[in-house]
């Protein structure tokens, strides 16, 4: 195996900033790999999925790629008021990773997203954002953000979500995901796979519901809904869907 | 320009390595330069002590530093196989991994003190894999190096100093054998360019070489200017390499600037 940290300057966020690679060890020349971008949650970064899951040895067992990048506090959205990480992982750090590496397939459908909580509720916005550059979505513990309860109450966490989203209701701006779903489907352009998971234990999970009914009641998108009575919003269950992901789109 | 810190199990080596790697963020199909550092550095030691990334920024070229542990990047008398690791599984990996030119003609590799001796010891073994070697201050006379050690002992990589021929260890002696062998069947396309500073004490080192692959007919240049064995001297060494490879031709304002223009001319 091959584990890079890669630091790119990014144009969208005008700064430097950093990502792992996981590569399988023995790659033909000229051979694309299937690649999956796994997004962390909050409080995560570029490492998390490396250090809490065989990430590693799957790549090694099933030869494809995983990149994992970083966005900070930024849920992988362009913020309201703040850096543009929406732009920087579903735009420029694609075309950086497909140019940079010729071992890596640029095709949609060798390309996933997958991510949890924070990052669950991203990668379900950059499939929703860009869905002409990947195939298929694996979100777990994913609620939509515009559900979320928001009391502006001038705690540390109601000033983050207004950098974050801005006040009001998002249900109708581009951070809805449903607001999002429901242009994809207006635009009647491919849609990606969904594939969403939340643990039974989960302390958002009527959140997680919300997006279940709203996926249910559409079905232009194909979509697939796991939960695990047991596990709550935690690694073992990251873990576990991530493995599940793997199957479900046939890496693994 | 990106930056990245690799990990791979090298086979070679039987053991996992690091390298640091210098790549633009284009659309690929870029010029390799592997960058080799001397003794006691490592990956490392470019980036932290030349400004090498600074150099490469805008250009056409990764820049590729593995480490070589003391070891002279060469296939040790009793150790691991260096250079085996150097010409071919690094190579080999990089132009997977990454959107290389796999041409020869796009294949650079140079080095400082160990890693000029390193650099032109692979390009005279491999000289269908690289176009230019390029060595600075090098450790280019193992045997005087062996009969000196000065607290590097140097037994394990190449064996007594008999055994030197045997694997072709030593560079004088491996340009003999060759003349020897029939001369017209070596192949002399690749480049050598041999840099040393005045201040550097082991300056003859570096003359007595090009002397040698001048007279062997090798495609040779040498290129002395002010400076000693030290990070100021390789510093101007690789930014002159760099505009050198990328064919800019920037004028530097160096002592040495008029010797590199004219080599790029």
């Amino acid at each position: 195996m091959s584990v890079m940290n890669l630091n790119v300057f990014s144009m969208a966020l005008r700064y430097n900033i950093d990502c792992t690679v996981v590569l399988p060890e023995n790659i033909k020349k000229d051979e694309k790999l299937k690649c999956i971008w796994l997004y962390h949650g909050g409080s995560g970064d570029h490492t998390a999925w490396l250090y809490h899951t065989p990430l590693v040895e799957y790549v090694e067992e099933k030869k494809f790629a995983a990149i994992l990048p970083n966005s900070h506090e930024g849920c992988f959205v362009n913020m309201n008021i703040g850096d543009k990480f929406g732009s920087f992982v579903g735009k420029e750090l694609p075309s950086i990773i497909w140019n940079m590496f010729s071992c890596i397939s640029s095709e949609r459908k060798d390309n996933y997203i997958a991510g949890f909580s924070n990052g669950g509720y991203g990668c379900l916005h950059t499939a929703l954002m860009y869905p002409q550059r990947f195939a298929g979505v694996g979100a777990f513990s994913a609620g939509d953000k515009a559900d979320s309860d928001f009391p502006n109450d001038n705690s540390k966490k109601a000033k983050a979500k207004l950098q974050l989203f801005g006040e009001g209701d998002l249900h109708k701006t581009e951070y809805g995901l449903t607001y999002l779903a429901d242009r994809l489907i207006a635009e009647n352009v491919e849609k990606p796979v969904i594939y969403h998971a939340c643990g039974g234990k989960d302390p958002w999970l009527d959140k997680n519901h919300i997006v279940r009914d709203y996926f249910l009641n559409h079905n232009e998108y194909q979509y697939t809904y796991d939960e695990i009575p047991e596990l709550g919003h935690e690694w073992s269950f990251w873990k576990e869907e991530l493995l599940r992901y793997l199957k479900f789109v046939g890496i693994f | 320009m990106a930056w990245l810190t690799v990990n791979f199990d090298s086979k070679a080596l039987n053991m996992p390595v690091m390298l640091d790697v210098l790549i633009p963020q284009g659309r690929g199909g870029y010029k390799q330069l592997y960058l080799l550092h001397g003794a006691g550095g490592d990956h490392t030691s470019w980036l932290t002590k030349s400004r090498a990334a600074d150099y490469a920024e805008g250009k056409n070229i990764a820049v590729i530093m593995p480490s070589g542990n003391n070891k002279c990047y060469v296939n040790n008398r009793y150790g691991k196989d260096y250079f085996t690791f150097l010409t071919e599984e690094l190579v080999e990996k990089c132009e997977t991994w990454f959107s290389l030119s796999d041409k020869k003609e796009d294949r650079y590799i140079g080095g400082m003190s160990m890693g000029g001796y390193g650099a032109v010891h692979a390009a005279l073994k491999r000289p269908d894999l690289y176009s230019t070697a390029f060595s600075y201050s090098g450790l280019l006379d193992i045997s005087e190096r062996f009969a000196r050690p000065q607290g590097l002992d140097l037994s394990p990589v190449f064996g007594k100093e008999e055994e030197f021929s045997t694997q072709d260890y030593d560079l004088f002696d491996f340009i003999n054998k060759m003349q020897q062998k029939n001369s017209e069947n070596v192949d002399k396309t690749t480049e050598f360019i041999l840099t040393c500073g005045l201040q550097d004490k082991r300056i003859n080192m570096t003359t007595k070489l090009y002397r040698s692959m001048q007279e062997a007919g090798y495609r040779v240049s040498y290129i002395e200017g002010q400076g000693n064995h030290d990070w100021d001297y390789w510093d101007r060494c690789i930014h002159n390499t760099l505009e050198y490879i990328s064919g800019k031709n920037k004028f530097i304002e160096d002592e040495e600037a008029s010797d590199w223009r004219k080599l790029c001319q």
